[in-house]
């Protein structure tokens, strides 16, 4: 046994804690130890004063009203912070409310928006896409882009036209520069490099189709509004061939 | 003496309610201990309340949790602890003449002064051993389990403390 052990032993006869056996264990081992026996002898003084030290005790410390204030502080300040959480969600429900409902989605939504018209006149189909431009940028565009426009002659004006005109459809000439830096952004010609027989037409890139046979007197759509058109053009959807 | 394990509180109440009656039943128990651990009132004032209110937020995290006497000194130890080794850091260390006026008024006479000088000089663990069994009244088991060490070793401490104080007093008196 070392003598850790008896100073254990020590402990618990000074702190009044010791069994039987334990201090009979002390007892033997004292005599033959001079540092256990002055622990013996001396500690039960320091003990007995220490504790009259707490009997003489006249400091009476409150601090029941700091602490009670204190809980109450951050009880009310985790109030205040959930009731700013609360005040800041709601003025930022508002506020994107307000903003959707007078039109800040619109904007939003506009630039993605496409829209298209498919018109015809009974000679062709035309297609229509237009890509708005950002409302911010309107006041700068004078009109909306309307660049992408396709034409797609019927297939029975086609024929038609094939009929009246059995030489076909002779590629169009090579436009200027200048011309073609205009059309730079059409859409792709569909009937491009085919003639309206079928045939391939080589280095044609527009293939450009007359879908209304020319026809003298034939009245535009205003002089028919205002009356006094001539006779309209004698091949009418309804004369084609079907 | 106070069961170290459970305190008797009643749990239907609230948090706050809760520590209201261990303040009630603790404070002034507590802040002695903790004014002889760090000799200073005002200190240990602070720290008694950092320790409720640090069993306030304990038991409003968790209002099942059966809050001990054992926790409130553990914890008060710990923050003593703290304490001193910050102190000791700065370099802090005032004499105890200096700043035991609250010592001076109850302790005249010069032995209660020397003795809580040589409670100074010793280590923390000692300390909290030596102050948890002969001055808050805590069995070595008890005290053992507030500091998380086994029961001879508390007891082993003691008898350490003593021999260190009794050494310490015997240069004060010589």
């Amino acid at each position: 046994m070392n003598h850790d052990r008896f100073e254990a032993l020590a402990g618990a006869v000074l702190l009044g804690e010791a069994s039987e056996a334990e201090r009979a264990a002390f007892a033997a081992h004292a005599p033959a130890c001079a540092q256990c026996r002055s622990d013996a002898a001396a500690a039960p003084v320091l003990i007995r004063a220490i504790e009259a030290a707490r009997e003489a005790e006249t400091w009476r410390p409150r601090v029941d009203r700091a602490v009670l204030g204190r809980i109450r502080d951050s009880r009310s300040s985790r109030f205040r912070v959930t009731i700013g959480a609360l005040g800041w969600a709601i003025a930022l429900s508002i506020v994107l409310n307000v903003a959707l409902a007078s039109g800040l989605s619109g904007r939003f939504a506009g630039a993605f928006r496409q829209t298209g018209e498919a018109a015809s006149d009974g000679t062709a189909m035309k297609f229509r896409l237009e890509s708005p431009a950002p409302r911010r940028a309107l006041a700068a565009r004078p009109a909306p882009r309307q660049s992408d426009v396709a034409v797609v002659p019927h297939r029975r004006a086609r024929k038609a036209v094939a009929a009246r005109a059995p030489f076909g459809v002779a590629p169009r000439a090579p436009e200027p520069a200048g011309e073609r830096a205009d059309r730079a952004d059409d859409v792709p010609d569909l009937l491009a490099g085919i003639d309206i027989d079928g045939r391939a037409v080589d280095g044609a890139k527009h293939v450009a189709v007359e879908p209304r046979p020319a026809c003298e007197g034939a009245a535009t759509r205003a002089e028919q509004a205002l009356g006094d058109a001539p006779a309209p053009c004698p091949v009418s959807p309804a004369d084609l061939p079907r | 003496m106070d069961n170290v394990y459970v305190l008797g509180l009643d749990r239907t109440l609230d948090a706050e309610a809760r520590v209201e009656a261990l303040v009630t039943q603790h404070e002034a128990k507590l802040a002695r201990y903790v004014r002889r651990f760090v000799s200073d009132g005002d200190f240990a004032l602070d720290i008694v309340q950092d320790v409720f209110f640090a069993a306030y937020r304990t038991l409003r995290a968790d209002p099942s949790r059966p809050l001990t006497a054992g926790w409130l000194y553990k914890t008060a130890t710990n923050f003593a602890i703290s304490h001193l080794r910050k102190k000791k850091r700065r370099g802090e260390t005032l004499p105890l003449d200096e700043n035991a006026g609250a010592f001076r008024s109850d302790e005249s006479s010069a032995l209660q002064l020397d003795l809580q000088r040589a409670l100074r000089e010793l280590g923390e663990e000692q300390l909290a051993c030596v102050l948890l069994t002969t001055y808050a009244g805590y069995s070595s088991g008890e005290a053992a389990l507030i500091l998380g060490t086994s029961a001879d070793a508390v007891r082993q401490r003691v008898c350490r403390a003593m021999r260190a104080m009794r050494k310490s007093l015997g240069e004060a008196t010589a």
